[in-house]
């Protein structure tokens, strides 16, 4: 075979191999460099395509171990039970009012006992009390009448009236200063 | 004549007594059979001692214990509860949890996200977490419309509550404790290290040990102190405050409270 010319036969096939056909030189070093560099690209994808792999069976490995360590299990179950019929929920709103005004009433007179910290403070929390009832309110709605909201509630119009009753106690009977 | 008479007399009795039975059952029908559906989540996290346990809860029973195991054993339970079968499944599914670990935390916690054309629920939702965690590990807390059980546990510990009930038995690492509209019940060991609660709106519970040994600083505004006779010699009392002479090394339990009623009682006293 002439060394010059390589078989025709070798150069299809490299051509079948590749997308793009090999240069038309029939220089001998110009054609190695390009089989040379074919290879060294196919050697590369090689070694991406095993690295993947590895990573793969390492991934598989991991979540199989980490499930061994992290299980999850989820049952659904069904029953029937008999249960307490909740009592609707009655909003206090006359009371809070009647409350306000009559203490507002008493105030009107006794400006030292409704400025002094003892009193601020008192009413100061009434508000809170106030504010943190509206909250259990707005979870009512969202949740209904369920047990732990309205214990809740209830904890907090008991605060409420105790606050309410030493409110009362401080301005005393509707007398004037 | 005289037959068709007394049935027809006999026939209001017969009414007045299906009447009176129907009232009856009427008033016991405070009670109705309802259908649960439930979701159990088991789940075990691996983790360290070292590592701090995030809980945070939202209308939820929670018991949590310790162990010698070096993870922790989670069992977390969503039940939904109504008449119909297929509206407690459906509600089922708005209960949502999530566990989330990142080096040295483990969080925990759950939600509730209704559809959005869900204002309010038709049935009623529980959720239970039962918890068991390696001995000596961290501990945090927030729990919102919570009652929160822990046993014996002896690593340091800070809880956050709202609205709810808290009960710690017998702890022996230092706790930190803040409530609203959340009564404790404090059981103090032998054992127990320091215990410091700040609350509003609840009241606190200290159960001694029969000798107590501890420093106590107790302090609250507007409701009350109530102590047993041998520990009101021991110290100063005032209104809503009592303190202890502090002893050396001796665990401080020190409670102040807004609105709250706080009742120190011992096996022996009272």
């Amino acid at each position: 075979m002439n060394n010059e010319q390589p078989d025709w036969s070798l150069r299809e096939k490299l051509n079948s191999l590749n997308e793009t056909p090999l240069p038309l030189s029939w220089d001998r070093d110009e054609l190695w460099d390009v089989i040379t560099s074919r290879q060294r690209r196919k050697s590369l994808i090689r070694r991406i395509q095993i690295s993947a792999i590895a990573a793969v069976v390492i991934l598989a490995v991991g979540g199989y171990w980490s499930s061994l360590n992290d299980d999850e299990q989820i049952t659904i179950r069904y029953r029937e039970e008999v249960v307490d019929v909740v009592s609707p929920v009655i909003p206090a709103r006359d009371s809070l009012a009647r409350f306000t005004s009559l203490l507002e009433e008493r105030c009107r007179n006794k400006s030292t006992i409704c400025t002094s910290p003892a009193f601020l403070e008192l009413k100061g929390q009434w508000h809170d009390l106030e504010q943190q009832s509206n909250e259990i309110h707005r979870q009512l709605l969202r949740f209904g009448n369920d047990e732990d909201l309205l214990e809740a509630r209830n904890k907090i119009m008991e605060v409420r009236t105790h606050v309410e009753k030493e409110l009362l106690d401080l301005v005393g009977e509707d007398s004037d200063e | 004549m005289s037959s068709s008479s007394s049935t027809y007399f006999s026939w209001p009795r017969w009414l007045t007594c299906a009447l009176l039975v129907n009232l009856v059952s009427i008033a016991a029908s405070s009670q109705h059979k309802v259908q649960v559906a439930e979701k159990v989540i088991e789940r075990n996290i691996p983790a360290e001692k070292t590592a701090t346990l995030r809980l945070v809860a939202e209308k939820a029973t929670i018991r949590l214990r310790e162990w010698d195991e070096s993870f922790i054993q989670l069992k977390l339970v969503f039940g939904s509860m109504h008449k119909q079968q297929e509206v407690a499944e459906r509600e089922l599914t708005y209960m949502k949890y999530l566990v989330h670990q990142e080096e040295g935390q483990i969080t925990l916690s759950n939600t509730f996200i209704f559809p959005p054309n869900i204002e309010t629920l038709q049935g009623r939702v529980m959720v239970t977490y039962e918890l068991a965690i390696p001995r000596q590990m961290s501990l945090e807390i927030t729990a919102r419309y919570c009652k929160v059980y822990l046993s014996s546990i002896s690593g340091k510990a800070r809880i956050n509550s709202d609205y709810g009930n808290l009960e710690v038995l017998q702890p022996t690492g230092p706790i930190k404790i803040k409530g609203n509209a959340t009564d404790f019940v404090l059981e103090l060991g032998n054992t127990t290290n320091s215990i410091q609660a700040e609350t509003r709106y609840g009241d606190v519970q200290l159960i001694t040990p029969e000798n107590p040994t501890m420093t106590f600083d107790l302090s609250t505004t507007v409701k009350s102190i109530e102590l047993p006779a041998a520990l009101r010699k021991q110290g100063t009392y005032e209104i809503f405050t009592f303190k202890s002479p502090k002893k050396n090394n001796s665990p401080l339990i020190r409670v102040s409270g807004i609105l709250t009623t706080i009742k120190v009682s011992s096996p022996h006293e009272d």
